[in-house]
């Protein structure tokens, strides 16, 4: 259960004690933290993470390990203030860096119904949503770009977490989020092309 | 936010206004525009209706983010209970790093270390054992794994290993063999006898198996993998020094003496002289035209046989690859002992896995793939039963840019478009050793398929498989290992187009059937029942029922798996490798109905027991190699036994190197 950590490392880190209790690295501290953070935002970083490699079983793997990264990095969260857009930064770079160190293939069959999530309602949501037109567009672009589009518009960081979240530059961060929206732009319209050449087809079938 | 405007081309630096126009549009939705470009773009767009198309698309976006927004994905109701394990194992691995447990490490997905795989990875090792089963007393007798040990069996039993302390109960007799390192440093084969063992798995009091040297092999570095034949009369040997130039496939003479039991009863069947030679056998090799990069220098092929092996091996013995890693443990002699096929890559990495197969009496392996995406599953009716990695739009013959393979780890620049998951499945295909020809078998997305020997049952993965951070090979991800039926039974041998026996052809004869060359991968003609196979649901075969029913062994993320029957179809050891270090797993022995493919998870002979990568399994015995550091003891092997209803088990005594075990 949360413990509410966060205040005594806030403490902590005001008066200057950070590096003495770094020094000793208490794991119960961490091992609290942590069980904190997860409490407060493994919703929303599942759901990056879903909507960024668009599979909830490598999701769920890649939260588990950014909580983990987030436990083994505990002394390197310098404002307690920030723990949520160092999470998302954790969380980011798990997912790219496993985006682009595998290359994944998929086997359609499996339907995830392991570790006891149900394959019932819950991933048939799933699969309506990821076929929707702004989700294929969104696996179109860039996976910076994608990032930069899900944790403005769906995750609501700010500006300054948004840069921290990307590990770039504010203007960077911004920068990135243009460009976002006109690959992303791009991307729709090939996707409605796309349907709407898939639909006359259907037609022309059905007229024959 | 007017920082942005120190970045920003001044107004007489834009391309165009409209380019203009379309960025400040995008920044607008963010709230990045200060008022004097708010008022000009307004202007813009009144004027412009291509650009104020272009403004309203992305207004457009928000509206679906919202609709997106409204939905959010649920976590799954044990990712807590994951991630606490996760941070648990870690902690203790902080704490202990001395540890050599095979504690899970499910949360190190970054970390991740799949580049080395189990039948390559062990060069250090110091030892390498091969269990054999009864087969190894059926000496001079072709043997195919369906053969019942106890036909087998000499009257002349020798005297037990283990000592009947705790009221030992015979068992048909089986062997043990092994490689290990001796006290003067040099590598030798031992081979113990097992018909006793103490009964249950509670081994204390139990005389440990006895070992006894049986034949000193010169001249290895670090021998990885070791493969008896069937004809029990050499073994194919992988040696890899470690040092990065790749490893090495041996093939080893093993003397008669090896064989405890031996009755050299001359058979029908030729058997290879002790001594190999390329010029052993006249029959000419599948002579698929693309070599393996990396690969030995061409063995003349001349007469004679050669005194000495072109580079320092092991006394006796034939290179038949170099250069090469091996990829997985499913490499195998084919049923009647005469081939023998593995996946390997090039040590250099230059690309993905090929399946090769060598002929016994050949000069070397050649490649019998060339996409560099196939790896070996297993043998099946005397044909080569493989897996590969397909684009998912590919016609359905399977075949695919050789260069989309993992070649190399994909690191293009980070906005490179990304790779779709999507773009890759896979395909089962089978390839006659004798022509050569290959067909797609089962063209449904799973993996590695290992079918029973009644052919009605089999275990494959089923979920994702990745490139493995080598980018060399392809490893299992997030899934399911499942068994399931297998309803479209043992391939048939394709018909050879050409109407003419392939052994009589050239490199450049083959070349008149297409089929015949590795890169024409798979031919239109899928075999009987393939077309059959596919179902939607994925399955290999019709869709599960009652009497079908699909058992999961293992769900989430592995890093690797070995699977394998025994003769009788009712055993199934399921190897699973750990994440962190994938020489070392979980070993699960099964106890399979044959007519209902139906398994009792409570039920099993073997649990997760701790287990080097390689493992042997016959009828009636399976043996394994404990990780060194259990219990504050080095590796020793590991024998369950049973018969009839009786369980039984006998071990060695520790050793003080880590123990690989191969079949």
């Amino acid at each position: 259960m949360p413990s509410g950590d966060l205040g005594v490392l806030a403490v902590l880190t005001r008066s200057g004690e950070r590096a003495a209790m770094s020094a000793v690295w208490d794991q119960d501290a961490a091992a609290r933290f942590v069980e904190d953070l997860f409490a407060k935002h493994h919703a929303e970083i599942y759901a990056y993470l879903v909507r960024m490699v668009r599979d909830p079983e490598l999701a769920a793997d890649f939260a588990q390990d950014a909580f983990v990264k987030a436990y083994r990095n505990y002394d390197t969260l310098e404002k307690p203030e920030n723990a949520r857009a160092w999470l998302y930064q954790i969380a980011h770079r798990v997912a790219l860096d496993e985006l682009r160190r595998r290359k994944i293939v998929r086997f359609f069959p499996w339907t995830g119904e392991s570790r006891g999530t149900s394959p019932s309602a819950e991933h048939l949501a799933m699969d309506a949503r990821l076929s929707g037109d702004l989700q294929r567009a969104l696996a179109r672009i860039p996976e910076r770009q994608r990032a930069a589009l899900l944790l403005a518009e769906l995750h609501d960081l700010s500006g300054l977490e948004l840069a921290q979240a990307l590990g770039v530059s504010h203007v960077a961060a911004r920068a990135l989020l243009t460009r976002a929206r006109e690959s992303l732009r791009q991307a729709l319209a090939t996707e409605r092309a796309a349907d709407a050449e898939a639909e006359r087809r259907r037609t022309a079938e059905r007229s024959r | 936010m007017n920082y942005l405007r120190r970045y920003r081309p001044r107004r007489d630096q834009w391309a165009s206004p409209h380019q203009r126009a379309r960025v400040l549009a995008a920044e607008r939705i963010d709230g990045f525009v200060g008022e004097d470009d708010a008022d000009w773009l307004s202007r813009h767009l009144a004027e412009c209706q291509t650009c104020a198309a272009v403004a309203a698309e992305y207004e457009a976006q928000q509206g679906a983010f919202r609709d997106l927004a409204a939905r959010p994905p649920e976590p799954p109701r044990d990712l807590w209970a994951r991630t606490a394990a996760a941070i648990e194992a870690e902690a203790a691995r902080g704490a202990a790093t001395t540890d050599g447990g095979t504690g899970s490490s499910r949360g190190s997905a970054g970390r991740r270390r799949p580049a080395r795989l189990p039948l390559g990875v062990m060069s250090g090792a110091l030892v390498v054992a091969v269990v054999v089963g009864a087969s190894l007393f059926a000496r001079g007798t072709p043997v195919t794994p369906i053969q019942p040990p106890q036909s087998a069996v000499p009257s002349g039993t020798p005297r037990p290993t283990v000592a009947p302390q705790p009221t030992p109960f015979p068992i048909p007799a089986g062997a043990v063999a092994w490689i290990r390192q001796g006290d003067d440093g040099r590598f030798g084969l031992y081979v113990a006898r097992i018909d006793e063992v103490c009964p249950g798995r509670d081994k204390a009091g139990c005389a440990p198996i006895a070992e006894t040297e049986s034949q000193p092999i010169a001249n290895l570095d670090g021998p990885s993998a070791v493969v008896l034949s069937p004809t029990t009369d050499q073994l194919v040997l992988v040696d890899d020094p470690g040092d990065g130039s790749g490893g090495t496939v041996y093939v080893v003479p093993v003397p008669a003496a090896v064989d405890p039991g031996a009755t050299p009863t001359p058979t029908a069947e030729p058997t290879p002289t002790p001594t190999l030679g390329p010029t052993a056998t006249p029959t000419a090799p599948p002579t698929p035209t693309i070599g393996p990069s990396g690969s030995p220098e061409p063995t003349p092929t001349g007469s004679g046989l050669p005194s000495d092996s072109p580079q320092p091996s092991p006394d006796g013995s034939t290179a038949i690859a170099s250069g090469v890693t091996l990829v997985g443990d499913t490499a195998a002699y084919s049923p009647d002992g005469q081939w023998f096929a593995f996946s390997a890559v090039p040590a250099d990495s230059s690309h993905g896995p090929d399946i090769y197969l060598w002929h016994v009496g050949d000069a070397e392996a050649l490649p019998v793939t060339g996409d560099h995406r196939s790896v070996f599953a297993q043998w099946l009716g005397g044909q080569l039963l493989g897996s590969r990695v397909v684009d998912a739009d590919a016609t359905p013959d399977g075949s695919a840019p050789p260069s989309a393979g993992p070649s190399a780890p994909s690191a293009g620049p980070s906005d490179a478009p990304s790779d779709a998951p999507e773009d890759l499945t896979a395909v089962v295909f089978v390839v006659d050793p004798v022509t050569s020809i290959e067909t797609v078998f089962l063209d449904v997305p799973l993996w590695r398929p290992t079918v029973d020997p009644s052919a009605r049952w089999a275990v494959f993965w089923e979920g994702t498989i990745e490139a493995a951070a080598s980018g060399m090979t392809w490893l299992p991800g997030v899934g399911r290992l499942v068994l399931a039926g297998w309803s479209i039974g043992i391939p048939e041998p394709p018909i050879d187009p050409s109407a003419e026996p392939s052994a009589e052809a050239s490199p450049g004869s083959a070349s008149a059937s297409a089929s015949a060359s590795p890169r024409a991968t798979g031919r239109a003609t899928a075999a009987p029942g393939a077309s059959a196979s596919r179902d939607p649901g994925g399955k290999p075969s019709e869709s599960p029922s009652a009497d079908r029913p699909e058992q999961i062994l293992e769900a989430g993320r592995i890093a690797d798996w070995e699977a394998r029957w025994d003769p009788s179809g009712t055993r199934l050891a399921v190897w699973v490798a750990d994440e962190a270090d994938p020489t070392i797993g979980r070993l699960s022995l099964y106890v399979v109905d044959p007519e209902t493919g139906r398994f009792d998870q409570t039920d099993r002979l073997l649990r997760d027991q701790p287990a080097l990568a390689g493992f042997a399994l016959a009828d009636g015995l399976l043996a394994w190699a404990t990780p060194p550091g259990q219990d504050g003891e080095g590796s020793r092997i590991q024998v369950l036994a049973w018969s009839g209803d009786e369980v039984g088990s006998a071990e060695t005594q520790p050793g003080t190197d880590p123990v690989v075990i191969a079949r």
